[in-house]
């Protein structure tokens, strides 16, 4: 198998299917409508809801369900009582919202994340002030200070579909390498058994905006960004719509290691006669994982594989259940 | 008098023989039918507990673990800690000891949605790399993908209950309380002894 055929079918293997890309779709527009419509009447007509994040542009991944949709609500003006407290933002339009959006809330740094009692998928609510180039948003992390810090995700969104565009009519081959790069970042993270990715979903994208500006096919493109990112997360990198502070690693030099690494193998699998082997070393095996993690029970081939492709199981795992949360 | 006392003698010293030493039948049943993948595991004697130790492979994710398997009484009634190196989760994980061992099925089901002895040591290895990999993939994507039975949460405890529990509780070797036995050490060493660093 080429290189270039090994991506195509990872590709496949992390896509998302359609009819849950538009449940999603669905439900993401759903809690816009709700949201507008339960802000607007306290801070005004000009209250409105931006789709963003992966589904919005294209890069989700799976594989199996996606994960969660993203969306910001603009508001016009900053109200007084959320200028010095920002996670006051937060708790407002959580407020506001439940009662018309059923569903358990929490918060996270930026977000208001809602987990639906009939959907696979969380949302994130971000609340956003308008300014003149993007949005400030609540950053409101544990243990620290509480503050407002200023983004973009609606011209980034543009940008990744306009690079897309750019590179003429077909498959948005921009995006898919970034859905690539994604898959390769959370397999990074499993593999070296790390409490959160190398990378952030935001740095990948924003790298790919910096690395990728001319055509190309998947199985140069991904050694070329693989190589060139190593180097470049070592410094901090500039916002790409120019608004936000700039894109830091939670680690630089380790996230340099093994985007060295991963840029090593898939460079040698260029060419290699067989580039399965290598390839699959690098970003693991996305439906052998599917099928292990999502199945209530897993054969096993003999010889001990786990979900073995094509082989007659031998025997299978137990049917059990966990009991649920934090010990 | 003489022979009632060798008997007593013969009965308290059967009383502090390992359990693998007073059933040996359960012994075989749970080495019963051990594929060639799983040869390659070490059994050994820690305590009162019997030890199991060996690499197994994640498979989609193309990794190894270490894992031990630790027995303290006899496993057709008691449950055994499985513990393993790598990253520890909160999801799914009993944080009784330090190495914390894995919460691998809901005690309360029946008996087809468990592990029992009848199942051996095979299913249970089994069940322990599916078990690593889901931890994996909610460490990456936040979600637990496989039937959970959510509890309801435990009636908090004074302080002094806690302490109390957090005493008394019985080492995974079996032999006394963990925080005079292993627990007393380092955790290094802790993980040194079961082979999991």
């Amino acid at each position: 198998m080429t290189a270039n055929q090994y991506y195509d079918q990872l590709l496949d293997d992390i896509a998302v299917p359609i009819e849950e890309l538009k449940a999603a779709q669905d439900k993401r527009n759903e809690i816009g409508a709700k949201v507008v419509g339960v802000v607007r009447p306290h801070l005004g007509q000009g209250v409105r809801f931006i789709p963003v994040g992966a589904l919005a542009q294209g890069t989700q991944i799976g594989p199996g369900a996606i994960h969660d949709v993203d969306g910001a609500v603009e508001v016009p003006t900053l109200p007084a009582q959320w200028e010095s407290n920002p996670a006051a933002a937060m708790r407002d339009v959580r407020d506001w919202l439940e009662p018309v959006l059923d569903g358990q809330y929490e918060f996270s740094t930026h977000a208001i994340k809602i987990t639906f009692p009939d959907e696979e998928f969380t949302a994130d609510v971000v609340v956003g002030v308008k300014q003149a180039r993007g949005i400030k948003i609540p950053r409101c992390p544990k243990n620290e200070p509480h503050r407002w810090i200023a983004t973009d995700p609606e011209t980034l969104k543009k940008q990744v579909r306009a690079r897309n565009q750019q590179f003429g009519p077909g498959p948005a081959i921009f995006t898919r390498q970034i859905r690539i790069l994604k898959w390769l970042n959370q397999v990074m993270q499993m593999q070296n058994g790390l409490d959160r990715k190398p990378l952030s979903s935001f740095h990948v994208t924003a790298l790919a905006l910096a690395l990728l500006q001319t055509k190309d096919n998947h199985a140069n493109w991904t050694p070329l960004f693989l190589e060139r990112a190593s180097e470049l997360v070592l410094q901090p990198l500039p916002d790409p719509a120019g608004v936000g502070d700039p894109l830091i690693a939670k680690n630089p030099a380790q996230a340099s290691q093994l985007l060295a690494e991963a840029g090593r193998k898939t460079r040698a699998a260029l060419s290699a006669h067989d580039a399965e082997p290598i390839l699959r070393e690098v970003f693991g095996d996305p439906k052998k994982l599917e099928q292990i993690v999502m199945a209530t029970t897993v054969s096993i081939s003999a010889g001990g594989a786990l979900a073995g492709v094509g082989a007659t199981p031998v025997r299978h795992s137990l049917p059990v259940r966990h009991h649920g949360g934090d010990h | 008098m003489r022979h009632r006392a060798m008997r007593l003698r013969r009965r308290i010293g059967w009383k502090h023989r390992p359990w693998w030493e007073r059933w040996p039948h359960e012994l075989l049943k749970l080495e019963h039918d051990l594929p060639p993948e799983y040869h390659h595991f070490t059994r050994g004697r820690i305590g009162n507990a019997l030890v199991y130790r060996g690499d197994v492979e994640l498979d989609g994710i193309g990794v190894s673990r270490r894992i031990a398997i630790v027995f303290p009484r006899r496993p057709s009634i008691y449950a055994p800690y499985v513990m393993t190196d790598g990253p520890r989760p909160r999801r799914h994980r009993w944080s009784g000891f330090r190495p914390t061992h894995l919460c691998l099925w809901y005690a309360f089901d029946p008996k087809a949605m468990r592990w029992t002895l009848d199942n051996g040591l095979i299913r249970l290895i089994d069940l322990v790399r599916v078990h690593l990999i889901r931890e994996l993939w909610f460490m990456s994507t936040g979600t637990w993908p496989a039937p959970e039975h959510h509890r309801p949460p435990n009636r908090p405890r004074t302080k002094r209950k806690e302490d109390l529990a957090r005493e008394r509780r019985p080492c995974w070797c079996g032999s006394g309380r963990y925080l005079h036995c292993h627990g007393s050490g380092l955790a290094a060493d802790e993980l040194d002894t079961l082979g999991i660093t």
